[in-house]
């Protein structure tokens, strides 16, 4: 196809953007820019990373037994461990004494409840909170102190304190405590490791970690009596093993979170009036020892408030951020199959219909036709291109080159093939729209065909590509283009391309009555039509998008006549590819944002813009947008989340894409042999094309100006022509 | 119009049905054919040259603005954003990995009569 602008526009005066310092301190700012943006994406990783790494909320890990380290008075002494004095001390509670301690908490679904009921039997308990739990249900931390409960850290992320080096601990302990302050404007001196248990449980790994809570003025809160609630094991066993022996006080291990605790509700309902029968008094970890800790929550430093709440906006924006990302990838993910679905039925059923041996366009057309070639330095390949137009097998062929003011020898090209049947016009530079409007404008039949200087078509393509003119409703013919240079990865990933988007969709599109897009390379109007539609217009890139949609909201149809074939030569080099992608993307938002009066119009021309614009904006501009998510989000899962589960997400993508492609392949008679570079193509060609879409989108959106070159050719395609 | 005429006319009325065995012309069907140009016009290059209409010529391109206007406001408001971002990820490191790590207050000093036991901390 041909991307050609004949002259480059002038540069805009105003601009201070031609200026080389300006460029560079733009390109500084740029990229500082993209810094900024990727250390928040970073950083929104670090945060989901970090908060969301699972745990088991089992009791005990036990690794090592030997406690040769722990003092004595610790190992035999109370759950309640102060180490802040020179002297180790710990306490144990008095006798008909418990404290009921919640540890992995808040969760928004089971914390409510047993609120509830330690509200219906007023009774106090401790609670030992997870800071990202914290910082994700603030109302939940909030209610716990608000009905009279207390609040103990239980780290930020529920880690094995032993397992962490020194940093990541003081971290842990530190942001548990600021995700306290932030919502409940508390701070905390009780502390519970995770996985600990009692304190004859604590060895020699876990005890400097306690020494160091200690110091940092922390009382550690062990256990007496393990519920075990967390293995579920019935609401039964759970009141047996979480009632203290005799008389003795105890401080209860329960769990309101990290699962179902559904029996810990019913089982805590059961167990406090029982207890309460036999004289035990129910009191939170401090309110037990009288004065001896002071209070568990006084009020929280105003700096540690708003690191605090520094912490949990980071973690809900984090959250937002990454919630947004999953709802847009599954509105791609579905709007992928919807399209796969539609897609297939359509394209199927479309193919049938038009092979079947009683389908015809109506009589013959055997009207004499215009092929109008527009050229601007087009001199290795215009004569391979106007020699296979020229010798057409269709009655009264005419062939119009029209020589955009090129500078080399184009229209001596075509003039030295002496055939009776071509004219060459040079025209001043214009550009090709303008180049075409000369053209249909010069013609001297009613049936214009356009095609570009790099194509070649067989020998019956133009015949073929008229025939749907004996239907008098149609306005406009596309064919179905191919790629000629088929040499190398581009050649290929671009052949399947073509294939897929040519011949799939056009077919979809075609059934639905809604053709974006009547290629340049080949294509077939009736001058009327084009009149009607008010020429060729010089506004937009995409000049043969913006025909069409002009064509079919001026009442014609456009339909997609897939035996007239060409053969076109594709970009052979990576920049070549990206400036004609950019031309097509670019041009196709142009065209679509042109024509969105048709969304609102009457007659004809809302009829196509209701059925066709909001189609091809969707999956024509914003699905392709999408697109990119699915293989961010691939990476993110294969290194952070379920890698299985993203693996076979990913290879279900791919499968649904071969089997589209094979399709593809088989409704346009392809070898199916190029397929094989289909996965290769996910890797790269795939990615170009986002940056492609996004650099468009872009500058649609800040009004750049855009300067055109002329794609280099090399006359590869054109050794087909026969 | 012939009141009371029961005979159809034989050339066919557009829109009444022939009936019987008139000859009936084809109403023709789609859009009027145009031949080929009988006699000898010049050909359209040599013929006078004539202006033909650019169309569109004065409509700026879509998206185009040649002003410059809305991508200098659009470039100071992303600087702007990407300068708020920036600031916002210091505070949020900043806070969280700089000052220490955060305790709990320090404990009120024991009074000096108090018994043993009774305050600890």
């Amino acid at each position: 196809m041909t991307v050609y602008r004949s002259a480059p526009p002038p540069a805009d005066p105003e601009s201070s953007g031609a200026l080389p310092v300006v460029r560079r301190r733009r390109r500084t700012f740029r990229a500082l820019l993209v810094l900024v943006v990727l250390a928040v994406l970073a950083t929104v990783v670090v945060v989901e990373v970090y908060t969301d790494a699972g745990f088991t909320p089992d009791g005990t890990t036990q690794q090592e037994a030997s406690h040769g380290r722990v003092p004595a008075a610790v190992h035999d002494g109370g759950p309640v461990i102060d180490l802040s004095g020179p002297r180790p001390r710990s306490y144990r509670l008095p006798d008909r004494t418990v404290a009921l301690t919640f540890d992995d908490g808040p969760d928004p679904k089971w914390t409510p409840p047993i609120l509830d009921v330690l509200a219906r039997h007023r009774v106090p308990a401790t609670f030992f909170v997870v800071g990202s739990q914290v910082a994700r249900n603030p109302e939940l931390a909030r209610r716990i102190v608000r009905e009279g409960h207390e609040l103990g850290a239980h780290t930020f992320t529920h880690p094995d304190l032993a397992d962490l080096p020194r940093w990541r601990r003081d971290l842990e302990n530190s942001q548990v405590q600021l995700a306290i302050a932030a919502t409940t404007g508390r701070s905390t001196i009780l502390t519970r490791p995770p996985y600990s248990s009692f304190p004859d449980a604590l060895t020699d790994r876990d005890y400097p970690t306690v020494q160091e809570l200690g110091r940092q003025g922390y009382v550690t809160v062990l256990d007496d009596v393990d519920s075990e609630d967390w293995r579920r094991p019935g609401a039964d066993a759970i009141v047996r093993s979480a009632t203290p022996r005799g008389d003795a006080g105890a401080i209860v291990l329960l769990h309101d979170a990290g699962g179902d605790r559904a029996q810990t509700v019913t089982a805590l309902d059961r167990l406090i009036p029982q207890l309460q029968e036999r004289g035990y008094r129910f009191t939170t970890v401090t309110g037990a020892l009288g004065d001896r800790l002071g209070p568990a929550n006084p009020p929280a430093a105003a700096t540690q408030v708003w690191r605090g709440r520094t912490l949990v906006w980071t973690i809900r924006a984090s959250d937002a951020v990454l919630w947004l990302f999953w709802a847009l990838l599954i509105a791609a993910g579905a709007l992928i199959v919807v399209r796969t679905l539609i897609l297939f039925l359509f394209a199927w059923r479309h193919a049938r219909r038009r092979r079947a041996p009683a389908w015809t366009w109506g009589s013959p057309v055997t009207e004499p036709v215009t092929i109008v070639v527009p050229a601007y330095n087009e001199e290795k390949t215009i004569g391979a291109a106007v020699r296979s137009l020229a010798l057409s097998a269709h009655p009264g062929v005419e062939v119009l080159v029209v020589d955009d003011a090129s500078t080399d020898r184009t229209a001596e090209a075509v003039e030295g093939l002496g055939l009776g049947n071509v004219r060459v016009v040079r025209v001043p530079p214009g550009g090709k729209a303008t180049a075409l409007n000369t053209g249909t404008a010069l013609a001297r039949n009613d049936i214009v065909v356009m095609v570009d200087a790099d194509t070649v078509v067989d020998t019956d393509s133009v015949h073929r590509l008229v025939q749907p003119f004996a239907d008098p409703a149609v306005g406009a013919v596309a064919g179905n283009v191919k790629v000629g240079n088929r040499r190398g990865l581009l050649g290929i990933w671009q052949h399947i391309e073509y294939v897929i988007g040519f011949n799939l969709d056009r077919r979809l599109y075609d059934t639905l009555g809604c053709i974006p897009t009547i290629p340049g390379a080949l294509g077939a109007f009736r001058r009327e039509a084009v009149r009607n539609a008010g020429g060729l217009a010089v506004d937009t890139l995409a000049e043969d998008t913006d025909l069409t949609i002009a064509i079919q909201r001026a009442g014609w149809r456009v339909v997609f006549e897939e035996d007239a074939r060409a053969y076109t030569e594709a970009p052979a080099t990576l920049p070549q590819l990206w400036r004609q992608r950019y031309r097509w993307s670019y041009g196709t938002m142009q065209a679509l944002w042109k024509h969105r009066r048709a969304l609102v119009e009457r007659g004809p021309s809302g009829r196509f813009g209701r059925r066709g614009l909001p189609f091809i904006t969707l999956f024509g501009v914003l699905l392709p947008l999408l697109a990119p998510l699915i293989d961010l989000m691939a990476v993110y899962g294969f290194f952070f989340l379920d890698r299985r589960l993203t693996l076979v997400g990913w290879l279900a993508i791919m499968i649904v894409q071969v089997l589209t492609a094979v399709l593809a392949f088989r409704l346009d008679r392809e070898r199916l042999w190029p397929l094989w570079t289909l996965p290769l193509q996910q890797i790269v060609y795939r990615q170009l094309m986002y940056a492609v879409l996004l650099h468009s989108a872009l500058t649609a959106v800040t009004g750049r100006r855009l300067r055109w070159q002329k794609m280099r050719r090399t006359g590869v395609a054109l050794s087909r022509a026969g | 119009m012939r009141a009371g005429a029961m005979s159809l006319s034989v050339d066919g009325m557009p829109g009444e049905r022939n009936v019987g065995r008139a000859r009936v012309r084809r109403l023709p069907r789609g859009r009027a054919r145009v031949g080929r140009p009988v006699g000898k016009a010049p050909l359209p290059e040599r013929a006078a040259t004539s202006i033909l209409p650019a169309a569109g010529a004065e409509t700026p391109p879509v998206f185009v603005d040649p002003s410059g206007v809305r991508r200098r406001r659009l470039r100071l408001a992303v600087y702007a954003l990407g300068l708020v971002l920036a600031a916002v990820l210091a505070a949020v490191w900043l806070s969280q990995l700089g000052g220490g790590p955060a305790a709990p207050p320090k404990p009120t000093p024991c009074p000096a009569a108090s018994s043993a036991g009774g305050c600890v901390r």
